[in-house]
C-alpha cells in the first residue's frame, strides 16, 4: 500500500465513522463549532515599540520588510541626535575658537610681551585702575 | 598639539597679513613662548589683556609704564667697566 491508497483507505474509515455519529454529539459539536468561530478574531499586529506606530500602515510582504529593519529606525534616530548634538555642540566652538584666536592674534601682535601678562603685578594694577 | 590649540594659532595665523609689520615681528618673535605655556598660563593672560583694554586708554598706558619700569629694574646692573688696566707683575 503506496500513500496514496493509505491515505484513500483512511479518509473513507473516517466518513463512515462520521456517519455513524449520534444526533446528541454532532449537536454538541456544532454549537462547540460555532462558540469557537464567534470567539474568534482577527490577529491585529501590536507595534512592538513606540518609536515604530506608523509600521501599521505595511501589510503583506511590508511586514516582512518591517520585521527585517525594524532595527534601523532607532540606530537612525540614534544617528540624527548625535549629528544634531555635534552640530550644536560644534557650532558655538568654532565662534569660540574665532573669538580667542583674535585675542590671541592682538595679545602676540601687541606691543606688552607675553610675561606682562602673566606676571602677578599685573593683577594688582588692573584690579587697582578697575576701582578707581 | 590639541586640536583647539591648533585651530586657534591657525586663527592667528590667518590675520596675520594683515597685521602691520610690527606686529608681525611680535608674533614671530612670541609664538614660541606662546605655545609653550600650558592651557592655563595661556586662559590668565588672555584674561588680563582683556581686562586691560577695557581700561580707558590713560590707565592703560600707566599700568604698560608701570610694567615697563619695573622691567628695567628688576635688569641686574652690570658691573662697571675696569678704568685701569691691572697692573701686570712684569719688571
Amino acid at each position: 500500500m503506496n500513500e496514496q491508497e493509505f491515505g484513500r483507505t483512511l479518509a473513507g474509515h473516517l466518513n463512515r465513522g462520521l456517519t455513524q455519529i449520534n444526533r446528541d454529539a454532532l449537536d454538541r459539536l456544532g454549537q462547540a463549532r460555532e462558540r469557537a468561530l464567534a470567539a474568534y478574531q482577527e490577529p491585529v499586529d501590536v507595534p512592538e515599540m513606540a518609536l515604530s506606530a506608523g509600521h501599521g500602515m505595511l501589510s503583506g510582504r511590508g511586514r516582512a520588510r518591517k520585521g527585517r529593519y525594524a532595527y534601523l529606525l532607532p540606530i537612525l534616530l540614534l544617528l540624527a541626535a548625535l549629528t544634531f548634538a555635534f552640530y550644536w555642540q560644534s557650532a558655538p566652538l568654532d565662534d569660540n575658537i574665532d573669538d580667542v584666536a583674535d585675542i590671541d592674534a592682538r595679545l602676540l601682535g601687541g606691543d606688552l610681551p607675553i610675561q606682562a601678562y602673566l606676571d602677578t603685578s599685573m593683577d594688582s594694577w588692573l584690579e587697582n585702575s578697575a576701582d578707581q | 598639539m590639541p586640536a583647539v590649540q591648533r585651530k586657534r594659532l591657525l586663527g592667528v595665523a590667518n590675520r596675520y597679513p594683515k597685521m602691520t609689520p610690527e606686529q608681525q615681528r611680535r608674533i614671530r618673535a612670541r609664538l614660541d613662548v606662546w605655545s609653550r605655556l600650558t592651557p592655563e598660563q595661556r586662559t590668565q593672560a588672555r584674561d588680563k589683556f582683556i581686562k586691560l583694554k577695557q581700561l580707558p586708554p590713560e590707565k592703560r598706558q600707566e599700568i604698560k609704564r608701570k610694567w615697563v619700569e619695573r622691567q628695567q629694574a628688576a635688569q641686574p646692573v652690570a658691573p662697571p667697566a675696569a678704568t685701569a688696566p691691572v697692573q701686570g707683575g712684569s719688571n
